[in-house]
């Protein structure tokens, strides 16, 4: 476990470094993104601040919603950006060169560096939560609690979809963006689920779990969720994970019995 | 022939291809269904009924495929990696190039966009707002045209960067921020704040999916259009200008450096 | 004790056979025709600790998947492979700090950072303590002579001094087996005999089993005293590269020069087969129970000035190792 822990801290480490090589492009892609999340959420509140309310939310609601998103998307882009990688690791066949070291690959392929970029964005996403949570009414220690337990649910899942996105791309490599296209779903979650017709709302509530990991979190912790809600989200979240780690195991058996 | 060819390797990059179709689904998909809740509430918000906005997000869709689609970044790539000579030392016009794979990934975009807007329409059956005025459709028609033309030479400046830096794809992320909510595609921008919309309409990112748009619901009266199409095509010129100077520049660097 | 044992060896490949287009991409997610390929077909072989051993081989003969098999990278179709007393596949942590892979053409060093970065993350990965891993490190660093180098950027050095940095990441946890495989691919020849020197120095320092691939005949003849021949999935031969030549080259080269070009060409065929004739030089292939009768004929009846009798070249015999088999 120390060992694991000195690891992740050299990967990251070497990714801080990597960062100031390139800082000018990288500090361009933090403003981008940046000004994305801005000139949204003063859409957001144009929008509702002439509505009022919006699929039964107000406007702070609404931004507890987008904000939880936004969190909860930076949060994955910073653990799991070695995924990103992996598919170039894979093609070249330095893959080969990372599984005959005596360290977990499926650790050393999620984990692999941390990114500073989305680490500098989330430390303001947590602040803006308090803020947005201070306006909204019904908001207890206990469903801060739920909040909480439920966002790391979210990033369990989120664990989950980038270890079935590693094993895709051990299984074909014809698939090169695989992870854009979970990112692309996902970002379906900035505003809450309800306002998705059917079928589509049960697309992204079973299929591609957008609700359970975006809408969830802040349900829970305004008191909308009831423990039904909870219980299949937490079991939900298991099954995932359980699916992901035998497509993981899988393809490193076809990886290891077939190569080029 | 350059356009057959570039059809060609489509096929080659075929998944890339649907992959890119899903993104821009799925961006409509959102905001679809934001403004159909919004509509929910209220019958006209910002002065648009609910048949007009929504037309006018399904619409994106298919200005994404004729506007918004480029291969202008590969020109970059070109530039980097020193293949441009390879077009340099031909007896052809490689802007003439460039233009002809945009065109082609123009016409596969709008292809599939247009299977699209019907296959939405089909299963979410909104209200939908016909133009049927032969006068809105044509200035629809040519305002998108000459939108198309003023994204790909913003596009060719993004990409002569590389002449001169490495780092071309940071800027081009900046831009395509900028794009998607300074040209209206994700909410038409008359629904902003009045001062700030004003200082839109001198940015050129308007021109690109609001003004066609715009037009297309026939929102607009002549004053507007005119204005709006001076300053559009006022837009066209000086980029052309720029770049047309910018390329000679970077050439220089360029050919120095013997890459 | 053995250090690799390997027996009755066997990896198979299924291939795909993939149409091209859309539809059969599609199709292909369900059902694909698929083909066997044999790349190793049961070799055996033993290796004792500290030997250096060479395989030798035309490309995808199953050198590279041997020692993938060896590695733990493959598992394999059928037979035994143990080394140091574990079985590859299961990639057991204390089997993987024990040996050491390293591919020529591939790399674990990050691109924009000083190697001492990888270096110190393989610190972490092997758990070597920190006296251990200055006093590896440094005396990597003197062998190799590329102290002075250690803090530039992965991206500026040279391709052989990538090759030395990628050898002190796979070193630094001071491996008991090594595989190589064809380290020393695109190097100059200079850098090519530094990095064998080193690697003969590794081996003798650290008594260290080694086995290596590679291309260049002149790195096996300069390191191993035994070679492995491989062909098509099959050990052709196996044992010492002096014993290579006795064996399968019953023959001589006899290089002669003529005194005058009054000879005719045809003569030579009988006394064994021209390898080339413009005069005043000529060589010919002898059989080695001819090879006395010979040269008595040439000094008697050629207007000879002078003569030299030769082993054939290293290569040659290789190559005849290889032709031998298909005819």
């Amino acid at each position: 476990m120390k060992k694991y822990f000195h690891v992740w801290w050299r990967l990251t480490d070497a990714s801080f470094q990597n960062f100031f090589v390139s800082r000018i492009g990288a500090i361009l892609f933090l403003f981008g993104k940046v000004v994305r999340f801005v000139f949204y959420l003063a859409f957001l509140i144009i929008l509702i601040s002439r509505t009022q309310i919006f699929a039964g939310y107000n406007l702070w609601q609404v931004i507890l919603f987008y904000l939880t998103f936004n969190f909860i998307d930076s949060a994955t882009q910073m653990v799991f950006r070695e995924v990103y990688r992996f598919r170039q690791l894979v093609l070249s066949g330095n893959f080969d060169l990372i599984l005959v070291k005596p360290v977990n690959s499926l650790f050393r392929s999620l984990f692999g560096g941390a990114d500073l970029l989305d680490m500098i964005t989330l430390l303001p996403f947590v602040i803006f939560v308090g803020i947005a949570a201070y306006h909204v009414p019904g908001v207890t220690i206990f469903s801060i609690t739920l909040y909480l337990l439920l966002i790391f649910n979210a990033l369990w899942i989120a664990m989950s979809f980038h270890i079935m996105v590693l094993a895709l791309a051990i299984l074909t490599t014809e698939i090169d963006h695989a992870i854009m296209i979970y990112r692309d779903f996902t970002s379906m979650g900035k505003l809450p689920v309800d306002i998705y017709s059917e079928p589509l709302r049960s697309f992204v509530t079973f299929v591609i779990p957008v609700g359970v990991m975006m809408t969830y979190p802040a349900k829970a912790m305004m008191g909308l969720l009831n423990i039904n809600g909870i219980i299949f989200a937490l079991s939900l979240s298991l099954t995932i994970f359980l699916f992901s780690i035998i497509l993981w195991r899988f393809s490193l058996r076809r990886y290891t019995s077939a190569s080029s | 022939m350059v356009v057959s060819n570039s059809l060609q390797e489509y096929f080659a990059y075929r998944l890339n291809f649907i992959l890119w179709r899903v993104r821009v689904i799925v961006s409509i998909l959102i905001s679809f269904f934001l403004w159909q809740t919004i509509f929910k509430t209220k019958s006209q918000v910002f002065g648009y009924q609910q048949s007009q906005m929504l037309t006018y997000i399904l619409l994106i869709t298919f200005l994404n495929g004729i506007v918004l689609s480029t291969q202008t970044f590969r020109v970059a790539e070109e530039i980097n990696l020193g293949t441009l000579s390879n077009f340099l030392i031909r007896p052809f016009s490689y802007f003439g190039y460039v233009m002809s794979r945009d065109i082609s990934d123009k016409i596969v975009n709008t292809f599939f966009s247009i299977f699209e807007i019907i296959f939405l329409i089909i299963i979410l059956h909104p209200p939908i707002f016909v133009q049927t005025s032969v006068y809105w459709l044509g200035l629809f028609f040519v305002t998108f045209i000459l939108a198309a033309l003023l994204f790909f030479e913003i596009g060719m400046m993004l990409s002569i960067i590389g002449f001169w830096s490495r780092d071309t794809w940071a800027p081009r992320f900046i831009f395509f921020i900028l794009v998607t909510f300074l040209a209206g595609t994700y909410f038409p921008l008359d629904i902003l704040p009045k001062p700030i919309y004003s200082f839109l309409q001198f940015l050129p990112f308007t021109y690109l999916i609001f003004f066609p748009l715009k037009i297309y619901l026939g929102q607009m009266d002549s004053f507007f259009l005119l204005r709006g199409l001076g300053i559009m095509i006022s837009w066209i010129i000086l980029m052309s200008v720029i770049l047309r100077y910018s390329w000679r520049r970077g050439l220089k660097i360029y050919t120095a450096e013997g890459i | 004790m053995q250090t690799i044992s390997v027996s009755q060896l066997k990896k198979h490949f299924k291939v795909f056979k993939k149409a091209p287009g859309l539809g059969a991409t599609f199709r292909s997610v369900f059902s694909r025709p698929t083909e066997i390929i044999s790349a190793v077909d049961g070799i055996s072989f033993s290796i004792e600790q500290g030997e250096l051993v060479g395989f030798i081989g035309p490309n995808g003969a199953g050198k590279t998947t041997t020692l993938k098999c060896l590695s733990g990278l493959l598992y394999p179709s059928g037979g035994e492979v143990k080394v140091l007393g574990f079985d590859p596949f299961l990639r057991n942590s204390n089997y993987l700090k024990q040996i050491s892979l390293v591919m020529g053409q591939k790399n674990q060093l990050w691109w924009d950072l000083p190697s001492l970065e990888t270096f110190r993350l393989n610190k972490e990965i092997y758990d070597i303590p920190e006296k251990d891993f200055e006093k590896n490190l440094d005396e990597l660093l003197v062998l190799l002579e590329v102290k002075n180098i250690i803090s530039t950027p992965v991206r500026q050095l040279s391709l052989g001094q990538r090759m030395k940095m990628e050898l002190i990441a796979s070193l630094i946890h001071r491996p008991k087996v090594l595989f190589l495989d064809e380290p020393t691919i695109g190097l100059d020849v200079v850098m090519q005999k530094k990095i064998r020197d080193f690697i003969a120095e590794y081996n003798k320092r650290f008594n260290a089993t080694i086995i290596l691939t590679s291309h260049y005949m002149a790195d096996v003849k300069q390191l191993c005293k035994r070679v492995i021949i491989i062909d098509h999935g099959k050990i052709m031969y196996d044992g010492s590269l002096e014993r290579l030549v006795e064996k399968y080259a019953d023959f001589k080269i006899i290089t002669a020069q003529l005194r005058s070009d009054k000879v005719d060409k045809k003569d030579f065929t009988k006394l064994g087969k021209i390898n080339y004739f413009e005069y005043p030089k000529v060589s010919i292939t002898v059989s080695k129970k001819n090879i006395k009768e010979a040269a008595t004929i040439l000094l008697k009846k050629f207007p000879i000035e002078d003569l030299t009798i030769e082993e054939p070249e290293i290569e040659n015999v290789i190559r005849m190792v290889f032709t031998k088999k298909k005819t």
